[in-house]
């Protein structure tokens, strides 16, 4: 094992690096290790990609503890097919398109978000939506801003799987259009329209209310 | 804010979170009890590819087993019952109608094909050649002429009938 991939395996955990548009050096390095059959190097592979695993499942089964299972099974799918693993793109790109795609198939098998029935059972007009910061001492105002934003998460969640998978991974600020595109196997401008399309309807029932 | 930044912000809130501390300890276990199994490489798909293949073209260019020969029944002939064998018919394989028709689009490649156990089996069992037959002389049948001699007819004479007078009868 080489010193860079020795000294990478005593990052701290949660020292996830920000969006990586070319693999590093030192992940390049973790993973040649890993193909090698380092469980170390692949175990350090792990702490560095678990935060955005596990947020690109959040996003498609809306539940931590699926989240977290389907996080597991992809890293161990990984692990697996990391001989597999050609270098065409990033190796958190593969990554999350394991991950995405365990996700989708529990989300098929529970039918976990689209069973569940959303109601809020407000009709309040809506107000401003600079209420919304919920900065304002008026307690009123803050009532209205959380209203409303419980409102906006409920049409999200009504949206099609399509429009609000998009819709969601691009707002969680995890992942550039261009590596949706790779995740969810489109183009890239039928991310960037579907985004567009998402926030006009969510938009427009909010207002409708 | 506007709407879009609102949407984007509850969107945001619906990922937001920390994996549990356990994720990557729990990875790092199902993964050490995994089997130490080498994964296959890349290549394996395409060499296993290009061996089936190569394994087709060999059952293709080599020659194909001949199916077993119906049985013929032995010819009751006295001669071969009497031990004059002379020499070997020729394979039944090849002049009995029955047997199987070399595909035109395989042609056989090899000139001298490996010598089939089949078909040594029957050449081992096979009768003994009839001898030559003299073809027969048969003499052709010349009818002779016919010699009838001519009949020779004389004319009739008739006298002419003449009634004698007197001698009519009185009846």
């Amino acid at each position: 094992m080489t010193v860079a991939v020795a000294n990478l395996l005593t990052l701290p955990l949660g020292a996830t690096p920000a969006h990586e548009t070319r693999e590093s050096a030192e992940v390049s390095a973790l993973v040649a290790a890993a193909r090698e059959g380092s469980q170390e190097a692949f175990g350090a592979l792990v702490t560095l990609h678990q935060r955005v695993v596990f947020r690109t499942a959040l996003a498609a089964l809306g539940t931590r503890e699926d989240a977290e299972d389907a996080a597991q099974e992809a890293f161990v799918v990984a692990w697996r097919k990391l001989a597999g693993f050609r270098g065409e793109a990033t190796f958190r790109t593969w990554l999350l398109t394991i991950v995405w795609r365990k996700a989708l198939d529990k989300r098929r098998a529970r039918l976990i978000w689209r069973q569940r029935t959303v109601d809020s059972g407000d009709d309040t007009p809506l107000g401003t939506i600079d209420q919304f910061a919920g900065e304002s001492p008026d307690p009123e105002r803050a009532a209205l801003a959380g209203d409303l934003a419980r409102r906006v998460r409920d049409q999200i969640r009504q949206l099609t799987p399509k429009l609000r998978d998009t819709l969601v991974l691009a707002a969680s600020g995890e992942h550039s259009y261009d590596e949706i595109a790779v995740i969810l196997g489109i183009p890239l401008g039928t991310v960037k329209w579907r985004v567009a399309e998402a926030r006009r309807i969510v938009g427009s029932r909010i207002h409708e209310r | 804010m506007n709407v879009d930044d609102l949407i984007d912000r509850v969107a945001r809130d619906l990922t937001a979170g920390e994996p549990a501390a356990a994720l990557s300890r729990e990875v790092r276990t199902r993964i050490a009890a995994l089997p130490r199994r080498r994964p296959w490489p890349w290549w394996a798909a395409p060499a296993a590819g290009l061996v089936a293949a190569a394994v087709v073209l060999l059952a293709i260019a080599l020659p194909r087993p001949q199916s077993q020969p119906p049985a013929v029944p032995r010819p009751a002939n006295a001669q071969i019952a009497s031990g004059a064998r002379t020499d070997l018919v020729s394979t039944p394989l090849e002049s009995t109608p029955a047997a199987p028709a070399r595909s035109p689009r395989r042609p056989r490649r090899s000139s001298t094909p490996a010598p089939n156990p089949v078909l040594a089996a029957w050449q081992e069992r096979a009768v003994a050649a009839l001898p030559g037959v003299q073809p027969l002389v048969i003499d052709r049948i010349q009818p002779l002429d016919l010699s009838i001699p001519l009949m020779e007819v004389e004319p009739l004479g008739t006298a002419p009938l003449g009634v004698p007078a007197g001698s009519s009868s009185g009846g």
